[in-house]
């Protein structure tokens, strides 16, 4: 009883801490604030949802039991299946979700200012992103570890399970051409980071040479010495930079740069995956997780200054870096940081394979999720701890502020973010580039803010810190290119087998071939459309790959809710239909706005139409240079808003056909088959190595 | 000593679930335990073994 009370308290202040931390953001009123209330109203919340939200679903809804055994118990082969420390399980987890996509989302996003993004991260995380990879995880662990794919065709139906494999591959398109945007993006005109990652590939060769035949299976020693090399060449890229020679070898357009990623991720979805994927794989996964423990700690060391405002007038659908209203698109903006629907993929992907007992999901599940959410929150803070000039400089397209430094700091200045020419120009020195204007796609703007935040934690120039920054990410990208580019030829091989069945084979090296082609083909044109768009290509191409995201996540949601009420645990079964029907009203509307809304610079056939008017009347419209150019944003646009259409179609059914289940089961009382695998005593000890 | 040996031997084992890395030494220990006699793969035929599961499965093993 005592006890009881001491928690009640305890919880208490928390939940009071945690709201003054959210009342001082929303009431700054124009004063500048430490970003260390982001994190305590952060923490506090995630800590309180964890005890009680998970809490809740865990016992309420699934009454999860050590006492049945976990498909690791059961089929525990030391290999997939192995009943793992609940702490290095969490890791695993985590390095499995966590991604650029967290860390690229909010800094888009930050053009509203911070509040409306840290709503949106730490209560979307809690009732919607955490809730669908806790869930989802718990289903497939109690169906020995099955994707999310085949839980759909089981529990809601075979074109329930068909729209779910649809909706992957249409985001793992999306999200390989996005991803290599943002790579595009930040290479261009960037000599010094080019080479760097030019270096990453010899490197990785040879580490995958020394990790097959030098020292077989040793990668952490291999991996050690890749890490090495890769310093060494970061601290060479600038005297790359500094010679005229080789400096003109490294300088490359973004639309070539495109061209040279789609021919990479050809050859290299052919290449031996020892050869170059794994190594590098390897390589990224240290450094991602390296990175994110170290931007945590800069951040909370220097707690920085917010010097963005809290809100921007930019809300109101006129922003330079994506336009549209705070609703819908701020939530499709803001997709892994809050919700992702690839989450679902992992969550029903190894990790149900290797949990030791089922009272250990809610903190891989819910927790992983938790920890994703912060990442998001880090990536925010160093976005909002920049001059707000400097950060519209960076992220606008230069059809709006155009490319000279001095037009750009009075255009800036003009909408009250007030900047000079000498403080883009000095910014873009310090960093060792030649310009930040118009450094579009997020992960140049995350790299000074980085590069801000570890010069002063750790030390080092701000240039070495910046394109250490983009190595990581640009790394990370190309692996997950190449990866993404495998899996989807898989998806499109067993897809078309359907009707021609030796298409299916995938030791058939025509296949497989001709497979990878239509892959990176499917990808690199959203990719080069991007790379050559006159407005920067992030503006169309994020939000498709936003609403795709969230459409996925939808499903999966749709999912768990059909299998809460099949468990016959309806009346609970809000804590999926809620965020599931969040995620259908955003998907669909910014769908239908993308698509039809009638201002150009969010519709996309308002987009074609006006393009489309100024070709017959013969005139070139800015920011086209000319008459090609405005033929390929016309047919761009027509593509754009086709696959915005499919998009919400496959919305509207996924929608139909739960409501069709869960009609059958509640109103008209079918029995239904819950199709999870038996049940199995545990017997602790024999099985845990 | 021994302490710090056995730690040392667990992070090791822990790093390798994080990251994905074949663990050979419990491929080893597995392999005795259960399937005794039969053919066991070496250092080299496990790592590639992994890696074409890992890789060349069609699985989805990671995020954006």
């Amino acid at each position: 009883m005592k006890n009881k009370f001491v928690s009640y308290v305890i919880w208490g202040v928390i939940a009071a801490i945690g709201a003054t931390g959210f009342a001082l953001l929303a009431l700054s009123n124009g004063e500048k604030i430490s970003a260390a209330w982001i994190i305590v109203a952060a923490v506090c919340t995630y800590a309180f949802a964890y005890r009680f939200y998970s809490r809740f679903i865990a016992k309420k809804i699934y009454e999860l039991n050590d006492n049945r055994a976990t498909p690791a118990q059961v089929h525990n082969d030391s290999k997939d299946y192995v009943p793992t420390n609940k702490y290095v399980l969490f890791g695993h987890h985590f390095a499995a979700i966590a991604g650029a996509g967290p860390l690229v989302g909010p800094i888009l996003a930050a053009q509203m200012g911070y509040l409306p993004s840290v709503i949106w991260i730490i209560v979307g995380a809690v009732l919607a992103g955490c809730v669908q990879d806790f869930v989802t995880l718990i289903g497939s662990m109690r169906r020995d570890g099955k994707s999310l794919g085949q839980m759909a065709k089981d529990e809601v139906g075979p074109f329930g399970g068909t729209l779910a494999s649809l909706a992957t591959l249409a985001i793992l398109v999306i999200i390989v051409a996005v991803l290599g945007l943002v790579v595009v993006k930040a290479l261009a005109e960037s000599p010094w980071g080019m080479f760097t990652i030019a270096m990453t590939m010899p490197i990785a060769v040879f580490m995958g040479i020394y990790m097959r035949y030098i020292r077989p299976g040793k990668v952490i020693e291999g991996s050690i010495i890749g890490f090495v090399l890769l310093m060494i060449s970061l601290w060479a890229g600038q005297f790359v930079a500094e010679n005229a020679t080789l400096s003109k070898m490294f300088t490359f357009t973004a639309p070539q740069i495109a061209l040279m990623m789609i021919v990479y991720g050809l050859i290299a979805s052919v290449l031996p995956v020892w050869l170059l994927l794994a190594p590098r794989d390897y390589l990224s996964s240290f450094l991602k997780i390296g990175v994110i423990i170290l931007l945590a700690g800069g951040i909370m060391f220097i707690l920085p200054e917010l010097k963005m405002p809290a809100v921007t007038k930019f809300i109101d659908g006129s922003g330079p870096v994506f336009s549209g209203n705070l609703f819908p698109f701020l939530f499709i903006t803001i997709a892994c940081g809050a919700v992702s629907g690839f989450h679902s993929l992992i969550s029903s992907g190894t990790t149900p394979k290797l949990i030791e007992r089922e009272s250990h999901a809610p903190f891989i599940g819910f927790g992983g999720m938790l920890a994703e959410s912060m990442v998001a929150i880090m990536a925010l803070i160093a976005a909002c701890s920049l001059e707000p000039g400097i950060y519209f400089a960076m992220n606008s397209s230069p059809a709006v502020i155009g490319t000279d430094a001095a037009a750009v700091a009075s255009k800036i200045s003009s909408w009250g973010f007030t900047i000079t020419a000498d403080q883009i120009t000095n910014t873009a020195k310090e960093i060792g580039e030649k310009t930040i204007i118009s450094r579009t796609g997020g992960a140049p703007t995350l790299a000074v803010g980085m590069s801000e935040i570890f010069s002063s934690f750790l030390a080092g120039a701000k240039a070495f810190w910046y394109h250490f920054a983009i190595l990581f990410e640009a790394v990370f990208i190309l692996t997950a290119v190449d990866a993404g580019t495998r899996v989807g030829r898989f998806m499109l091989q067993d897809l078309i087998g359907n009707f021609y069945k030796p298409f299916a084979q995938t030791t058939n090296f025509k296949y497989n071939f001709i497979a990878s082609l239509l892959v990176c083909s499917a990808w690199g044109y959203f990719l080069y459309q991007g790379a050559v768009d006159p407005f920067g290509g992030i503006n169309s191409l994020w939000s498709l790959f936003g609403i795709a995201n969230q459409m996925l996540a939808a499903i999966a949601l749709a999912v768990a809710a059909t299998i809460m009420i099949k468990m016959g645990k309806a009346r609970y079964a809000w804590t999926g239909i809620i965020p599931f029907a969040f995620l259908s009203v955003t998907t669909l509307t910014a769908g239908f706005q993308k698509a039809f809304s009638n201002q150009p610079s969010i519709g996309f056939l308002a987009a074609a139409k006006k393009y489309q008017e100024s070709i017959d009347q013969g005139q070139v419209i800015a920011p086209a240079k000319n008459m090609d150019v405005m033929h390929q944003i016309v047919t761009n646009n027509y593509i754009d808003a086709a696959l915005t259409i499919i998009f919400g179609i496959v919305v509207i059914l996924m929608i139909i056909e739960s409501l069709r289940v869960w009609f059958n089961i509640l109103v008209l009382k079918r029995q239904v088959e819950l199709k999870e695998a038996p049940f199995v005593q545990s017997n602790f000890g024999a099985n845990i190595q | 000593m021994r302490k710090i040996m056995n730690f040392a031997k667990q992070a090791k084992a822990s790093i390798k679930i994080i990251f994905n890395i074949p663990d050979y030494e419990r491929y080893l220990k597995h392999h005795q335990e259960y399937h005794p006699g039969e053919k066991v793969l070496t250092e080299k035929e496990f790592y590639m073994a992994c890696l074409k599961e890992r890789y060349e499965s069609g699985k989805i093993n990671r995020c954006c």
